[in-house]
């Protein structure tokens, strides 16, 4: 389902949520030791293919891409670049650290958590339900952005337990 | 444990990080003779998954100099400025971060088994606890749910405190 667009600058992630896109993979799915980097790589590369689903640009580079720019120290835009020059997710997130210096196996392992449990008992805990009720996901047992973009997009990320993976 | 005088919730702030003057406490009641025998064996960094050693490393200090440094006295965000003087100045993205890190540990993670064991060790089966800082609140006779303790608010106290301007990458952080 498309999302309409909200008005919570706060958010902006939020409003890019739609079905199943093909080739968009899941939050929770790793490259390297991060989660969600590969879906922000698909998303640009989606995006210069045309077949980036137009409710997801206008949020490109903010959200929860602009968390993983923020910790990665790079740019979205130098990154956009970079990925559509080619090379694998691998070498792509090797770039990463030579451009904004190596992360420690700890600062991603709080990263990660920090991710995988947006949502839950924080700041973002009300616009998740709103969002859930929007998405006319209700019953679902949803507790992180993370789980709304999964459940919304088709899969099922309590049952396999994604957050283990 | 019935509560512990003097030794503050861990959801409590200084600053703008959790925990750290839970740390405080610690030391300053160890020092006094009045920290209960079973907290001492957590002191220290040397056991890289307790609360005390994250914190010490997310702050670039070890523990050793922390203790001394607080012991000299002064307030805790005396300490806190002391710590990101020496160690690591983090940004607030980063604080923010670290801190719904250590208000969400045991939820969803490879802690989680090892917190319903403590649960029932501690004989508080059947409270809604969620987290490690949960089960701490609660043994010490503190609900954090009812107060929903894991909102942000203003560290108390410390008024004086100011955030290191801007969104600077800190010192490790290229």
């Amino acid at each position: 389902m498309a999302w309409i667009p909200l008005p919570d600058p706060r958010h902006p992630h939020l409003k890019s949520i739609m079905s199943n896109v093909p080739g968009l993979r899941s939050t929770y799915a790793k490259v390297g030791r991060l989660v969600y980097f590969g879906r922000m790589l698909d998303k640009i590369r989606l995006h210069a293919a045309g077949r980036l689903p137009a409710d997801f640009v206008p949020n490109m580079a903010r959200g929860f891409d602009g968390r993983c720019c923020n910790f990665l120290c790079v740019k979205h835009a130098e990154l956009a670049a970079r990925v559509l020059q080619g090379g694998s997710d691998d070498e792509i997130l090797a770039w990463c650290h030579e451009q904004g210096g190596q992360r420690t196996t700890e600062e991603c392992e709080i990263w990660n958590n920090f991710m995988m449990k947006r949502g839950w008992r924080d700041g973002g805990t009300e616009t998740l339900q709103t969002r859930i009720k929007e998405s006319k996901l209700e019953g679902k047992p949803i507790e992180t952005f993370f789980d709304l973009i999964e459940f919304d997009e088709g899969r099922d990320p309590v049952a396999t337990k994604a957050w283990f993976s | 444990m019935p509560a512990v005088p003097g030794l503050r919730s861990p959801y409590a702030k200084v600053g703008r990080l959790v925990y750290f003057g839970r740390m405080l406490d610690k030391i300053r009641l160890h020092a006094a003779g009045r920290l209960p025998v079973e907290y001492q064996a957590n002191l220290g960094d040397d056991k890289p998954y307790v609360f005390g050693s994250r914190c010490c490393r997310f702050l670039g200090v070890r523990y050793a100099d922390l203790k001394a440094r607080t012991l000299q006295g002064g307030a805790d965000l005396d300490v806190l400025v002391w710590c990101e003087a020496r160690g690591i100045l983090h940004t607030d993205d980063e604080c923010q971060t670290w801190n719904r890190f250590m208000m969400k540990i045991g939820w969803r993670d490879e802690r989680s088994a090892a917190l319903q064991d403590r649960i029932r060790e501690y004989g508080l089966a059947g409270k809604p606890i969620e987290t490690g800082f949960d089960l701490i609140d609660y043994d010490e006779g503190r609900d954090p749910v009812a107060a929903q303790a894991w909102l942000e608010c203003p560290p108390a106290g410390d008024p004086g405190y100011r955030t290191p301007p801007g969104n600077f990458p800190s010192a490790r952080l290229r």
